[in-house]
């Protein structure tokens, strides 16, 4: 691991503190781990970088915190030439043009309880980037205690990301429509993390948005477990005995064979980053094609009920 | 200008507030609430009932410990300041005003996040319904705001999306005017200051024609418009 940790300067009292260590810091970090290594994200040493990664990409440059370079998930989080995540090496010069090397620990955090940046945390892991971590709370905790923030711009020297993406390191953490389609009428358990308005098919798109689907509905067998059922009210994630119980008291286990979607396969994410990095499960995939693939697609089975 | 419907229900038990309007079935509430920006909040509610409701009201609406507005599990923490205004046997207004927001997961104040610039919004509590009728010039960050919103809500609230159009219609109680004829409104007067509308009536409509000197089938004709009219009205803007 490159991220060494240095002692935390122990200045800030937390509002809960019961959080603060309970899962691995080597995937989740806390906002005081963050606050403790401030001078660091911005370096010219590329062992540390912070990104805020948001669903309203407004949110970074009215405040963010120090250090941290800003994504935008709609110009730099998507293929040039195809509809789809990064490319292997689309993904290397993101990287590289942020001062990010394969030595790099990657702290990531956004909006919305961290939507795009488990997103992002899940691509990474997929290529096969061998630090990446999740700010817990993501941008709405850090802003609501106060944490201390900038607008001033934040741009990494350039370097060279010296690691190959191609082929994925974990091509095991996605689903593609055809895993999807081999995965129906099997013991594989669908999780559908959207909302139950979206999930009975009331809905296809959220209102004032284009990415929809012509049809409405779900999955054939999916469960609807939504996705902020995995965060406490003041959005960091709830502990391993509640997350436990969330997802038991659905009938999902951590030797189930797992595949998670939502809309576009972000908040998909938040639930992939739980099962698969938080509670341990031994085999979870992100269906990011999810609702608007799924639901365009000519000759594919639906289910809409209660 | 946009409007973004929706509505949270809530479950017995899951808010002292609502617990109020679910136990009590004549209470109602419309609010409007203003907001510029996250930081700060005016509300402006008015609660009609029977009387004996009304004063289950009282002790919660001015009471500036009781959060009225957090729709997640996490009170606000911001400062609240409450005065009646208007104190009638069969209403209340209040004003609240919220400040010195850290965070406060309120409708307005999480929109007030993503939409730049200020809002409008309309509140409706019936039963264990709250209808919010949001307000925008531009529907662009509506999405979002959907998806935002829907997240936070606290053990046993749920959401229901209603709709997204453009303004063509406003019934709003708040801002309700009546609108009937002058001629009407004259009669209407004059029957309600001599008592026609009491039990039992203190004047009779021969009576009130001779007074207005006009023909007793005009002052009967007008005062049932007028009530037909207002009736009408009053009727819609319970929808």
């Amino acid at each position: 691991m490159t991220g060494e940790n240095p002692p935390e300067n122990g200045t800030r009292t937390d509002p809960d503190a019961s959080a603060e260590t309970e899962y691995p810091t080597d995937v989740l970090v806390s906002p005081n781990w963050v606050d403790a290594r401030l001078d660091r994200f911005a370096t010219a040493e590329p062992d540390l970088r912070l990104l805020e990664v948001d669903v309203n990409t407004a949110f970074y440059d009215t405040g963010h915190v120090p250090g941290a370079a800003g994504v935008d998930w709609q110009t730099d989080l998507r293929s040039a030439d195809s509809h789809d995540i990064l490319g292997a090496d689309e993904m290397a010069s993101f990287l590289g043009a942020r001062g990010i090397t394969e030595e790099t620990t990657v702290v990531v955090y956004g909006d919305n309880s961290n939507w795009f940046a488990t997103h992002l945390y899940w691509q990474l892991t997929y290529y096969g980037h061998p630090d990446v971590r999740i700010m817990d709370g993501g941008r709405e905790y850090w802003m609501d205690y106060d944490y201390p923030t900038t607008t001033e711009p934040v741009d990494p020297p350039t370097v060279e990301y010296e690691g190959t993406f191609g082929p994925p390191a974990k091509p095991e953490v996605r689903a593609h429509r055809e895993d999807v389609r081999d995965a129906l009428d099997t013991e594989t358990v669908f999780i559908d993390v959207r909302l139950p308005e979206e999930f009975r098919g009331d809905i296809t798109k959220p209102p004032g948005s284009n990415e929809g689907a012509m049809r409405g509905g779900h999955l054939p067998g999916a469960r609807n477990v939504f996705w902020a059922e995995n965060v406490r009210p003041d959005g960091r994630f709830k502990s391993v005995d509640e997350l436990r119980d969330v997802y038991e008291s659905h009938g999902i286990t951590p030797d189930d064979d797992v595949i998670v979607y939502c809309r576009i396969g972000e908040r998909s994410s938040v639930t992939w980053f739980v099962l698969q990095e938080l509670l341990g499960y031994e085999r979870v995939r992100n269906y990011d094609g999810s609702w608007t693939e799924w639901g365009n697609m000519i000759g594919v089975p639906i289910e809409i009920d209660e | 200008m946009y409007d973004f419907t929706f509505e949270i229900t809530y479950d017995a038990g899951a808010d002292e507030y609502v617990d109020l309007f679910i136990d009590r079935e004549s209470l109602r509430s419309e609010a409007l609430f203003s907001c510029f920006d996250p930081t700060e909040l005016w509300a402006l509610e008015s609660v009609t009932g029977d009387p004996t409701d009304l004063a289950a009201v009282d002790e919660l609406l001015l009471d500036e410990a009781v959060d009225r507005e957090s729709i997640s599990a996490r009170a606000c923490n911001s400062t609240r300041t409450a005065s009646l205004l208007t104190e009638e046997q069969r209403r209340r207004v209040a004003y609240t005003y919220i400040s010195d927001v850290d965070f406060c997961e309120s409708v307005p104040l999480i929109a007030a996040k993503y939409v730049d610039g200020g809002m409008l919004l309309e509140q409706t509590r019936t039963d264990d319904r709250v209808r919010w009728r949001v307000l925008v010039q531009d529907d662009s960050k509506i999405g979002h705001l959907y998806d935002t919103l829907s997240a936070k809500l606290g053990e046993g609230l749920s959401f229901s999306f209603k709709h997204l159009t453009e303004v063509d219609h406003w019934e709003s109680g708040l801002l309700s005017r009546a609108d009937i004829r002058a001629e009407q409104r004259e009669t209407l007067n004059v029957a309600v200051e001599r008592g026609y509308f009491e039990t039992p009536r203190e004047v009779t409509l021969d009576e009130l024609a001779d007074e207005l000197e006009l023909p007793r089938s005009t002052v009967s004709y007008r005062l049932r418009r007028a009530t037909a009219e207002l009736a009408t009205r009053f009727a819609e803007q319970q929808l």
